[in-house]
């Protein structure tokens, strides 16, 4: 398994990092413990040929199931009610699993989501696809990392601050639709920024696991 | 904002539909260019058509260099900025961008396009469905009610001659009779259907030429109260619309809601006019029309309450005239705020009655969605006789200071909506402070005195990310335009008519007056917007705007309209020689 994909992506890694789809990807969970939190929202988005494809934005919100404690609301601002009739996160997990099969995932701060994801498609039986992921968290480390040899000031790592660090717009609203394309759009511009070439360099500067 | 919300906000092809964003969403890619990058070349520019979403392009085209900034728009193969041509980035820029084709099949051409679309600006003469129906001058009431059911119509026009081959001329039409004339006038009163219809018609009847455009038929009918406007063109009558005729047009239209005022409706006026008002400015209609309709809407709700004060309270026992002041009296409010009104009464010594009148008004009112505003200028405080008013107003005009301004800025700006006592007197009081220097220095003075919020090199100062409107933009503006009319002698209220009426004064430049009034329009829009967004969102509608949700067009505006305000303030303390009072 680890052979097929180390080959797959080394035809990858050299080219240049405009070749290979990204997916954005943002969660809303109950809370920050991978243990416990429940999926209650999920957005993905692709970049293809460098470009934000808004339009294949996928935003759905996610059924927690039985025994969920409801915990976190003052950064997902949900409430119970707009979840109950929303899809169950079988079905959704198989929707992100095609967006992520396609080639890169892209998370803003993956210390959370990827646990979380990733014990989700433990429970539904399902096997983690072993993608190669960005952070951009890391990206934004990498960019401090420059700066601050150079001028001592420090890059904000917060999603909505390091947009407008980087010139990006304000996205008032904070739903995974939202963040996802606030990720999208900050991922592209990291990667001009940074002036990475290919995906090795994203990967070496962002990856996560 | 989110992409889809910056797009319905930038409005880069004109006023869309949820179904044409939708189309848009669909297709939207989100490209980063750093600064210095091309974005796009001379051959490929066709393919694309790009939004400004942050930052800066300098677009090359023709030989010329063109710097836009958020919310503009270029590439593709239509408007100001088609190709072929070249842009860079000046900054490091987010651009939204669309394949052609697919902006091609939405694009409208903005503003006026989106008029004729919605029907506003249709000239009325094309919504002439049927031939004239007529009848002559001698027919009997029963005569005329089988021509209309015949005809099935609502109306018919009474003529004293019979029309010639080229139609009825304006000349022969000597009334017309609706079905509401028969109910009221003759059924209701018992009357027979032999009763001439020369009788019982209304006489004279104002009529609207063909290529009148169809907003300006909808305030006549709004002013002049009627359902039915004979449609006039090159002196002969072409046929006849109706209120029903001008509502198909429009979901919310103000027509629909003076009929359900008429029909005594008005527990949910406030959220009517709001959905109206909302409607006529999706429609792209100037925020002045839109104020002026609203307010024929506030007049008759506030008529219909009276009404309804003197159906319970009996007639009243002196002439009195219920009027309106503050912005209502300018005809310039639009979402019901606090009630500002006062009572005249002719004479001494009715109080009692006048005390119950007023409080069931303002109850009225209130009902309907006008929040009273106890301790403010409200007629159940604001009572007098005549001569007393007249005493007051002098009072104020000879010492205007402190509250003595306050009082003056809300209560020149007065208007009767109802009762038949004439204020011929008060006017002539208001009238003479054309003579009297000071007072209109104290007046001016008092506009100098509002913070229009611009800091250094013009940039637009806000609190905590929001400016407020009114105190900022709008207050100014309506202060200089009263100093500046009052002192050319005129009489009218409304501030885009003081403006003018400044300009015919040669106290102000024609150019500086419509600078002016753009800057007045642009701040009572985005605050009408900001409002019916928060009414929306089932918040308290105020006076600020975030600078944040403002698209680059519109804070451009706005940053242009403070200047404008600015220059207004600075003219006045010209004119007044204010930098002598310190």
């Amino acid at each position: 398994m680890r052979v097929v994909r180390v080959v797959v992506a080394r035809s990858l890694l050299r080219v240049p990092w405009q070749e290979a789809v990204y997916w954005c990807m943002d969660l809303e969970t109950t809370g920050l413990d991978p243990r416990t939190a429940r999926i209650l929202a999920a957005a993905a988005v692709p970049v293809r040929d460098g470009v934000v494809r808004y339009g294949e934005l996928y935003a759905t919100r996610v059924r927690p199931g039985r025994g969920a404690v409801w915990a976190g609301a003052e950064a997902h601002h949900l409430v119970p009610r707009e979840v109950e009739d929303a899809p169950r996160l079988e079905g959704v997990l198989r929707r992100l699993d095609g967006c992520l099969r396609e080639g890169v995932l892209v998370v803003h701060g993956s210390q959370v989501e990827l646990p979380v994801l990733q014990r989700a498609y433990r429970a539904h039986g399902m096997a983690w696809p072993r993608v190669p992921v960005v952070d951009t968290v890391r990206l934004l480390q990498r960019l401090e990392r420059r700066v601050r040899w150079l001028t001592a000031a420090s890059v904000p790592l917060d999603l909505g601050r390091a947009r407008a660090y980087l010139g990006l717009p304000a996205y008032p609203r904070h739903d995974a639709a939202s963040d996802a394309v606030a990720t999208a759009e900050l991922f592209v511009a990291l990667v001009v920024r940074l002036g990475a070439r290919t995906l090795e360099e994203l990967l070496r500067w962002g990856g996560a696991r | 904002m989110d992409p889809v919300g910056f797009v319905r906000a930038a409005r880069p092809f004109g006023n869309l539909s949820e179904r044409e964003l939708a189309h848009l969403a669909a297709a939207l890619e989100v490209v980063y260019v750093p600064r210095g990058e091309r974005v796009v070349d001379r051959s490929s520019s066709d393919r694309y058509v790009y939004l400004v979403r942050k930052g800066a392009v300098r677009v090359h085209k023709d030989g010329g260099v063109a710097h836009l900034e958020e919310a503009e728009v270029f590439g593709g193969r239509e408007g100001a900025f088609a190709a072929p041509l070249e842009a860079w980035a000046e900054e490091d820029s987010l651009l939204y961008r669309w394949p052609a084709t697919v902006v091609d099949s939405v694009r409208r051409v903005p503003a006026v396009g989106d008029q004729v679309r919605s029907g506003v600006l249709v000239p009325v003469g094309e919504l002439v469905r049927r031939p004239l129906v007529w009848v002559p001058v001698e027919a009997t009431c029963r005569q005329a009610a089988e021509r209309m059911v015949q005809e099935g119509v609502s109306s018919v026009l009474v003529a004293a001659q019979p029309p010639g081959p080229e139609g009825l001329p304006v000349g022969a039409v000597v009334g017309i009779l609706t079905d509401r004339d028969l109910r009221t006038k003759v059924v209701a009163r018992g009357l027979g259907g032999e009763v001439p219809v020369a009788s019982v018609m209304s006489s004279p009847v104002h009529t609207v030429d063909a290529d009148t455009p169809t907003l300006s038929a909808v305030l006549r009918m709004l002013e002049l109260g009627v359902h039915h406007l004979p449609v006039v063109r090159d002196g002969r009558v072409a046929g006849m619309v109706t209120d029903t005729d001008l509502i198909r047009l429009q979901a919310h239209s103000p027509l629909f809601l003076l009929k359900r005022l008429e029909a005594g409706e008005v527990r949910r006026y406030a959220e009517e006019v709001a959905q109206a008002a909302s409607a006529l400015l999706e429609a792209g209609v100037d925020v002045g029309h839109v104020c002026r309709a609203v307010s024929y809407l506030h007049d008759a709700l506030c008529r219909r309450v009276i009404r309804d004060a003197h159906a319970r309270l009996g007639r009243e026992p002196a002439l009195y005239a219920w009027v309106v002041c503050g912005s209502e009296g300018r005809e310039e409010q639009v979402l019901p705020t606090d009630q500002d009104n006062f009572l005249v009464v002719a004479e001494d010594g009715h109080g009692e009655y006048f005390r119950a009148f007023a409080e069931a008004v303002a109850e009225g009112l209130s009902a309907a969605g006008f929040p009273p505003c106890p301790g403010g200028y409200m007629a159940t405080r604001w009572q007098m006789p005549l001569r007393a008013w007249l005493h007051t107003f002098q009072g104020w005009l000879a010492d205007p200071q402190g509250e003595n301004l306050l009082h003056l800025q809300v209560f020149l700006d007065f208007r009767p909506v109802a009762g038949s006592l004439s204020l011929e007197p008060l006017e002539r009081v208001v009238e003479s402070v054309r003579l009297a220097p000071v007072t209109l220095a104290h007046m001016a003075r008092g506009c100098a005195g509002f913070a229009v919020p611009l800091g250094p090199f013009r940039t637009v100062r806000s609190r905590h990310g929001r400016v407020d409107l009114k105190a900022g933009l709008v207050a100014p503006v309506v202060c200089a335009a009263r100093v500046l009319a009052l002192a050319a002698g005129s009489r009218v209220r409304n501030t885009f008519a003081r403006l003018d009426a400044a300009a015919e004064g040669r106290l102000l430049s024609r150019e500086d007056a419509d600078g002016a009034k753009e800057a007045l329009a642009i701040g009572l829009r985005l605050r009408l917007q900001f409002q019916l967004r928060a009414l929306a969102r089932g918040e308290q509608p105020g006076n600020e705007v975030a600078v944040d949700e403002l698209s680059g067009w519109e804070f451009r505006r706005l940053r242009q309209s403070l200047w404008t305000a600015r220059q207004l303030q600075e003219a006045l303390r010209r004119r007044y020689h204010l930098y002598l009072w310190g």
